[in-house]
């Protein structure tokens, strides 16, 4: 098994030519378009490594399937059923809310929204580095599922899918370092970016006015601007709001809603018909 | 060209399992105590047969790690192979260390690898923790010592050559 052939370059010389290859390479992956394809085909390439990883989470689950006491499941189904009953009356009311607003929306000469159709995919793996928030899901180009579209739990807003292949992809969370959501306030419309920290429980808000109104426990919603993600789901809850008359900006940090570092389960809205199309 | 085949696959396999390592999900509050699998599994083939595994090798488990990692391309390649270098330089002094004193050493060389990927993140926008550079190199030093009698076991066991 000869991999390597001893005579040719020197170490030094392979590790000044290998070195520059690897920075280009970051550069290009990064700045320009040409690897795009690779990217969507390395998630096929890489998705068995994922699925390997993952055996134990799913015998875990298995097993806790299988053993899980009678007394225990009789419990957690009348525990759902009631949920049920009351997420129905929840909805009985949204009915006639959405006809309500659809009414109001044709008053005033506005497109309606469309409801979003929505698709479950299940959490696969994630990436290991604590600083890079991505992690992997078991759809793909197959069920539908296009690039930037916008990824739920059952709380709010997860991130978008940033690489997609035939059977998987990859979601960006909102929590990543290189990543920012327009949101804006329930309460009085005000509108922000919330940029992602790299830590899964914060988001910071750029460039909030030092009189701008915005307290603690306000929620931040979607605001469809930048056109990337729906309207209207919810995205954080301001936490601190630092005013400090010698700083330019107030610094306002939030908690994300959605379970980023629990959620198995996740939601793809389909909002709008894949780019390009 | 039994005994090469068999060693390959050692290879391989180690290789595949190093990378499955990486990504194995942690609990949050040990993420920083993640020990390099893959570098170590590397150094180690590097180590035992330098005129099979050199740095041609340990750009392309780099590069494949990054991508596996989805994190910024090529990063883990240019630890690796800065590492690699290292490693060859220092072969014989590492060779004849005893198995605590490689420990020091090896963390030393997880530490360079590491303090370039977290370049390469940085200069992609990823914030940087030097905590986390040195934990995971220390723990690497931990693990060292497994890798290096557990592999070594497993070949004299096989009686693989290389």
């Amino acid at each position: 098994m000869k991999l390597l052939f001893r005579r040719g370059p020197s170490n030094t010389v392979r590790v000044f030519l290998l070195g520059i290859c690897a920075i280009s390479i970051a550069f290009i992956a990064k700045y320009t378009p040409w690897f795009d394809i690779l990217k969507q085909h390395s998630v096929d390439v890489i998705a068995p490594f994922y699925m390997v990883a993952d055996i134990p989470v799913k015998v875990k689950g298995w097993t806790e399937s299988r053993t899980m006491p009678r007394a225990k499941l009789i419990q957690e189904n009348s525990a759902l059923r009631s949920e049920v009953l009351v997420l129905r009356r929840k909805l009985q009311r949204e009915a006639s809310l959405t006809a309500e607003n659809f009414r109001l929306r044709q008053l005033l000469n506005s497109s309606d929204r469309v409801t979003d159709r929505v698709l479950i995919a299940e959490l696969i793996g994630l990436s290991p580095d604590p600083m890079i928030h991505k992690v992997m899901i078991n759809r793909g180009s197959d069920d539908g599922v296009y690039q930037g579209q916008a990824v739920l739990d059952a709380f709010g807003l997860m991130g978008q899918v940033v690489e997609v292949s035939a059977h998987y992809a990859f979601v960006l969370l909102i929590t990543d370092a290189t990543h920012a959501i327009p949101v804006q306030i329930t309460r009085n419309g005000s509108r922000f970016v919330a940029e992602g920290t790299g830590n899964l429980f914060e988001l910071n808000l750029r460039h909030v006015a030092n009189t701008q109104d915005i307290k603690q426990g306000d929620l931040l919603v979607s605001s469809g601007l930048g056109q990337r993600f729906p309207v209207g789901y919810p995205v954080a809850e301001v936490t601190s709001v630092v005013i400090d008359p010698a700083k330019r900006f107030a610094q306002v940090s939030a908690k994300p809603k959605a379970e980023l570092n629990q959620s198995r389960h996740v939601l793809l809205v389909f909002d709008r018909p894949p780019v390009g199309e | 060209m039994s005994k090469s085949t068999v060693s390959s696959s050692f290879v391989f396999i180690s290789l595949f399992f190093s990378l499955v390592l990486a990504i194995f999900p942690w609990p949050s509050f040990l993420q920083i105590c993640r020990p390099e699998i893959v570098c170590l599994v590397v150094f180690y083939w590097v180590f035992v047969s330098p005129t099979h595994f050199g740095i041609t090798f340990g750009f392309s488990i780099g590069l494949l790690q990054s991508v596996i990692e989805a994190g910024v391309w090529g990063a883990h390649a240019l630890g690796l192979i800065v590492a690699i270098y290292l490693l060859e330089r220092f072969r014989k002094r590492v060779m004849n260390a005893s198995l605590w004193e490689q420990s020091v050493l090896i963390t030393i060389f997880v530490f360079v690898h590491q303090v370039l990927v977290a370049w390469m993140s940085y200069l992609f926008a990823y914030p940087v923790s030097f905590l986390v550079v040195l934990c995971t190199s220390i723990f690497s030093g931990f693990f060292w010592p497994v890798i290096f009698i557990g592999f070594n076991w497993v070949r004299r066991t096989y009686q693989i050559s290389h």
